[in-house]
């Protein structure tokens, strides 16, 4: 390690204690290089303990906030580990292994998309025909009515019996058309939300796994 | 060296080498002397000098030096009952040790 690279380090690491007591230590080692005869980028003592190790010294001198040598080892690891989560060698590694396995889950993966696109389908066509339904139900509805009313001077009970016709075919179709707005508000909202969750849960689920390998 | 040294026994040392100057001594001296002795990193004695300025046992001044500045290290009126404490422990310590060690046989 030469001079420079200490002193930045140990500055670093001390980062987190008042300044007076950074400036100080490091004051101190620039001073020991010095004296040593140790240039701007020569390389220090080779008994020098570590930067990490005098950190911990200098923090433990302070009194006010030991901790364990051992507990801030292990806080640098993670810092080190959470900047690299993954090394290129075990991206490229699962890229490979991917390719490989790609007849066993590509199969599984369009079997999937294909039976979700025929679920999707069979809803649309559900739909479509309950949409048409309920659209005949108004119309024939009002039509009959109307015939109804029509007849009412010539053929009373018939007309009368053709308008309560009308009006019950009417009030289905109403009915339908309740069910096809709550359609469009709620049962197509929680159908995508549904389908989303699955998708999380398939894929989510995966990265969650990888992930935990890597920490 | 095959004991180990205990902290105080650093502090009393460090301290030691101090008061052997009347002005004062910096800290690339101080390593050196206590490596004479000691086998201690050329990084150990900044976190024990530090804590002996903290308990008023040491005191600093900077001075240049051939165009650098140079801390120096001095004991405080303090400082100086440490050490003397430390030297009275140390010569009865010392003293059952090399006992044992010399004392030849127990039973007569």
């Amino acid at each position: 390690m030469t001079k420079q690279e200490f002193l930045e380090k140990l500055n670093n690491l001390l980062s987190d204690i008042p300044k007076t007591e950074r400036d100080s230590a490091i004051q101190y080692y620039e001073e020991y290089f010095e004296e040593a005869g140790i240039g701007e980028y020569g390389t220090i003592p080779e008994d020098m303990e570590s930067p990490e190790a005098i950190a911990q010294d200098i923090r433990a001198g302070l009194g006010n906030e030991e901790q364990p040598r051992e507990d801030y080892f292990q806080k640098e690891q993670n810092i080190t580990k959470e900047k690299q989560p993954m090394d290129s060698s075990k991206i490229i590694l699962l890229i490979i292994l991917a390719v490989f396995t790609l007849p066993i889950w590509g199969g599984i993966l369009v079997s999937i998309v294909g039976v979700l696109l025929g679920i999707v389908c069979a809803l649309f066509g559900i739909a479509v025909a309950i949409v048409s339904v309920m659209a005949s139900l108004l119309v024939a509805g009002i039509v009959v009515v109307v015939v109804g009313a029509m007849k009412l001077a010539v053929a009373p009970i018939a007309g009368i019996t053709a308008i309560g016709v009308g009006l019950i075919l009417f009030a289905i179709g109403l009915l339908l058309l309740m069910l096809v707005i709550w359609s469009f508000s709620v049962l197509i909202p929680a159908i995508f939300r549904g389908i989303g969750w699955i998708f999380q849960r398939i894929f989510g689920r995966k990265e969650k796994g990888v992930n935990e390998k890597v920490l | 060296m095959v004991f180990n040294t205990g902290s105080t026994l650093l502090d009393a040392i460090v301290l030691a080498v101090v008061s052997r100057t009347q002005k004062g001594t910096y800290g690339y001296s101080i390593t050196q002397e206590v490596r004479s002795v000691l086998e201690v990193s050329e990084s150990t004695l900044y976190p024990v000098l530090r804590r002996l300025q903290k308990d008023d046992c040491l005191e600093v001044y900077d001075e240049q030096h051939g165009g650098r500045n140079r801390r120096y290290y001095k004991l405080t009126d303090k400082g100086k009952i440490v050490l003397a404490d430390y030297k009275e422990e140390w010569i009865r310590y010392s003293g059952k040790i090399t006992m044992m060690f010399e004392g030849g046989l127990k039973d007569d």
